[in-house]
Formats: structure tokens, sequence, C-alpha cells
């Protein structure tokens, strides 16, 4: 599955990286919100500085740019297949490992990255096997001018945004309107929870008619017709109240679904801010990261291992010391020639009988 | 794909104005049966009965994809889900109470170290974290009210309508952490994936959420 998903990655021109397991704490919390470094596991290094492993991909990712590629012809396309570990959250049924697989494209300020990187994502998915597969977009620039136009304190701005990850429009009302919100600030929240689809762009338009909020609608339109182009907007959805946990993204962010599986089965965005964390200079990224483990659970076990399994099978056993060297000759054959082999312990042919049956294997025995 | 899920609560105070609702917009609740899973809408919409406090964790997952329950269970039990209506029916606060000769007037003057009775234990705990109240939290399933009389807890977090179990137990409410009412609640990829059909229920049930 995760060669499958980087075969496809570099086929788009991506270059495979690979980052250390642990770094510095303050490292890979750069940029990523407080709920993640929360269930960051942590260990102290000899001097007593605080080393954690890696949570998610993008900042080593990013880390790695800065200290290594910086001086490579731009745009930069990466990617990667990684375990990452986090505590286990409130649920049981999260494993603490799973692995990422995902690419960053680097050095790209227009939207058309944007696009590209969605475009892979969808066909990547398709290309395994999933039945249907859906993608919201929302984009974080506008949420936060929202967010700056509700003019809110810490607490309430917290509260504001979980309310909106629910669309409780309940919650969101009462804390918005106790914040001492204007109407139309108010409406333009409960459109942002409410209304699916570029309609809510419209809303905004009527309620707020704020360029900040415009120039954002015009970089979404914008997107929405490269997908087109690239084939893949019909299972595109804008919903706006999709703000994703993590706190680096600055524009686009994206989520695929499919029916077969309870959650999000991975997500992405732009990153415009990330690097320039690290280096001092901007530095426009977007990128997006799919959970293995959840694209396996909703293909289902049994289709992942026939769909891996294409190559057929066979299983070599020599009857005895003296045919040895004509099966393992037979062996290597048959291996040049695109099979996969196993060759069985000598002598062994009711235990051969047994595993070739289980593994859906031809058996040959190889006599003198 | 199978049909749409809903989750009622299996019993409780929402169970009754769970079904109502639901019969009032056409869709007949098989109650007698009591079976796990019963079918409506000409077989469109599997109906579940479950504990309403589990409902959150089915709902999460996605093994049903819509849910009714409280506002304070989908809280406590950290379930990341979309609330589609407010149902209005089901209301009741979360209240910090101590007893009522107690000399504490206000949560801040709570003495560090106090052990905290409660069902909600994550509610709880987060609430006391914030407000920097280094407090001992006991998980309780029912019965909470008692819990100082018996010298288990000397604070209770629980919910309360009118006061009334709260005065009976000579208990005297001094903060309110937060007011929940019951929701419609959905799987976030159901709500994505199977939009037509999820909000045709939602549309069916906003039309009969305030006539009874």
């Amino acid at each position: 599955m995760e060669s499958k998903l980087l075969d496809e990655f570099s086929s788009w021109g991506y270059r495979e990286v690979r980052t250390p397991l642990f770094e510095y704490l303050d490292v890979l919390s750069k940029g990523v919100g407080r709920g993640l470094v929360k269930s960051m596991f942590k260990v102290q290094d000899g001097d007593g500085s605080l080393i954690a492993f890696r949570a998610e991909m993008t900042t080593p990712v990013a880390r790695l740019v800065c200290s290594r590629l910086l001086s490579e012809p731009m745009p930069l396309k990466l990617c990667y297949v990684s375990n990452v570990v986090r505590f286990k959250e409130r649920f049981k049924g999260y494993p603490r490992e799973f692995w990422q697989a995902g690419v960053e494209l680097i050095g790209c300020r227009g939207v058309e990255a944007d696009a590209e990187v969605m475009a892979l994502m969808i066909k990547s998915l398709q290309k395994l096997g999933l039945g249907t597969v859906k993608v919201d977009v929302g984009h974080a620039g506008i949420f936060r001018r929202l967010m700056a136009l509700a003019e809110l304190d810490e607490d309430s701005s917290e509260s504001v945004k979980s309310y909106v990850l629910m669309k409780d429009s309940t919650g969101l009302r009462s804390t918005l309107e106790r914040m001492g919100c204007k109407s139309r600030v108010v409406e333009a929240f409960e459109a942002v929870c409410r209304v699916r689809g570029v309609k809510v762009l419209d809303e905004l338009r009527r309620l707020l008619s704020d360029d900040v909020v415009e120039r954002y609608a015009e970089e979404v339109w914008e997107l929405l017709d490269l997908l087109k182009e690239h084939g893949v907007h019909r299972d595109v959805t804008l919903d706006l109240s999709l703000i994703r946990g993590l706190d680096y993204y600055t524009g686009v962010i994206f989520e695929p679904y499919t029916s077969s599986f309870g959650r999000a089965l991975g997500g992405g965005g732009r990153y415009d801010n990330l690097i320039e964390a690290f280096i001092g200079k901007a530095m426009p990224a977007t990128g997006f990261a799919l959970v293995v483990d959840y694209i396996v659970e909703a293909i289902g076990v049994e289709r992942v291992v026939e769909l891996l399994n294409n190559r057929r099978r066979i299983l070599v056993v020599a009857k005895s010391r003296s045919s040895y060297l004509k099966a393992v000759e037979k062996a290597s054959e048959l291996r040049s020639k695109g099979f996969i082999v196993d060759l069985h312990p000598i002598g062994d042919l009711e235990g051969a009988q047994v595993k070739a049956e289980r593994m859906k294997a031809e058996l040959l025995v190889v006599d003198d | 794909m199978r049909p749409l899920r809903i989750a009622l609560p299996s019993k409780g105070r929402l169970h009754k104005p769970s079904v109502e609702l639901l019969s009032r917009a056409g869709i007949t609740v098989n109650n007698r049966s009591r079976s796990y899973l019963s079918e409506a809408l000409g077989g469109a919409l599997q109906i579940v009965f479950t504990r309403a406090s589990d409902i959150p964790v089915y709902v999460h997952f996605g093994a049903v994809d819509l849910g009714v329950t409280g506002h304070d269970l989908v809280l406590e039990r950290g379930a990341d889900v979309y609330e589609l209506l407010d149902l209005g029916f089901g209301w009741c606060k979360m209240v910090v109470a101590v007893p009522e000769d107690s000399a504490v007037n206000s949560v801040l003057e709570i003495p560090q170290g106090s052990r905290v009775a409660t069902s909600f234990p994550n509610i709880t705990t987060s609430f006391f974290d914030e407000l920097g109240v280094k407090v001992e939290v006991i998980e309780v399933e029912g019965a909470v009210e008692i819990a100082p009389r018996l010298g288990l807890a000397d604070v209770v977090v629980d919910l309360s309508t009118t006061g009334q179990t709260l005065r009976e137990n000579e208990l005297r409410e001094i903060a309110t952490i937060l007011e929940s009412t019951a929701r419609l609640i959905c799987n976030k990829v159901s709500f994505r994936i199977r939009e037509d059909e999820v909000m045709a229920i939602v549309e069916r049930l906003r039309g009969c959420m305030w006539s009874s």
C-alpha cells in the first residue's frame, strides 16, 4: 500500500525524503498548535533539552528543507511515507502509532499548487480502489479574517472555533452575542456553519463586503476552476467550517472522505508561514498527508491483500537433499520471470501442501 | 450502501421526547420490540436504541450516522461530530454544588485537594484545570448528590433542572459550568458522503421541533 502511494507521488515528480524519528521539541512544536504538542511523546536528552517523537510530518519536512534543500531549484516537490506517534486521545480505538503518506510542494505561491496536490491526492486514492472519494475544501484565510472581524479575546475565540468545528449554531450565536459582535458578523459565522457549496461566498459578500474576504474568495473560485481542469472537481465541495486542528495553515484547507470509513482519511492545505518561522524568509508551501491505516481499513484488509498480491506465487520444495540444487535453480528462474517464489524446507512435502493452500500459491515439488 | 442509521436514547429523560419527535416527523419507531435495530421509512432508515452517553461515541466512529443525545454528553465524550439541530428539549444545566452548611461560596474558594464527585469526569477535570483549582475528581455513575453526606466528596458536579434534587440532599449550587439541550448529532463523514439523505432527515425533524 505504502509503495503504491509512493509510486504515484513520484510519477508526479515528488522525491522521497526521510526525517529523524525524534527532534528537539521546540522544532517539532513550531506551528502545530497546543493540542498536538500535548499529544507528543517527549524524552529528555543528556543535556536536559527536551526531545519529542514526530507526531506529524509537515514540520519535520519543513525543517529538513530549511537545513538542506534551500539551494535547490524551486519549487521543491517532496513526498514521504512515515510512521508517527501520538498519545492516545480520549477515545480508545485510535492507535498510538500510525503511518502517514504525504507530499509537500514548496516554493509556489499560486493556487495552482494547491490544485495540483489536491488532484494528486484524489487520483492516488482513486487508484487504490476506494469507491467514493469526496473532498471538502475550506480556507484558513477567510476564517482568520472572520475571527479578526469578531474581535474576540483568547478564551472566546477558542470556544468559537470549537462551536464551528461542531456546527453548533446555538453555542456559536450565544458566545458571539455575549462578546458584543455585530449582527452581520454573527450571521457570517452562521453562514459558514450552515451553507455548503460556493453559495456561502455570495452570503459572505452580501453580509460583509470585506476586501480581505473578497480576495480569498477569488482564490477559492480560481481553485475550483483549476480542479475542473485537473478533472477532479466533481467530488469537491466548499465548506468553510472545515478549519482542521493545526495552527500553521494560511490558505486552502482540505480533507478527503470515503463511504466505508467514519473519519477523514487525512488532510492538507497551504502553510505559507511555517518555513519562515525557521529561516526568517517567506516561503510558500502546500501539501497533504493521508493516514495509511485508515485507507487500509476503508478498503478492507482482505481486498488490500488481494490488491497487493496480483503477482503469482509459487511454493518450491525439494523432495530431498540431492534435488536441492535443482530446486534453487528453478526458483531463481521463476523469480526472473516475475513470480514470487518461496523456497520451502527440504523434504517437508506435507507442510508445503498446507502452506501453499493457505497462501494461494502453486506448489512445485522438485525431484531428482 | 447500508441504510442511514440513527441512534436514540434507550432510556432516561431523553428517551421519550426523542421517540415522540421522530413519530411527529412521520418516523414510526417500533418501541415495543426493543430490538436493538429496527427499520423505518420503508427500510431507508435504521433505528438503534442505546445509552444516551454512548451515542456520541457511536456517531464519532461512524457506526451510526445520526444520533439524538445531550450536548453535555457530546462534550463529556469528546466526540468530534456535528450538532445539526438544537432539538430544544432536555434542557438542564451542569452545576457545581457544596453542602448547604459549607463556608465555600464560589468555586475559587474551594480548598486545594478537595474531592469532587461527578459522572462527568472529563468536563469537571478541564473546568477545574482552567480555573487553576487543584481538586481530586471521583467518578461515580449515579446518585452523585449523596456523595457529600456519605463523606465520599466535598463538592459535586451534577446536572440540575429545577434544583429540587440538590435541595433535597442539602446541597447549594455555587456555579454553572454549562447549559445543555438535546441535539441531533451527525458523523462528519456521513454528513458529506450522504449529504442528501442526512439533510432530508434534518428537514423532517426541523419541521416538527416546536409543535407538540
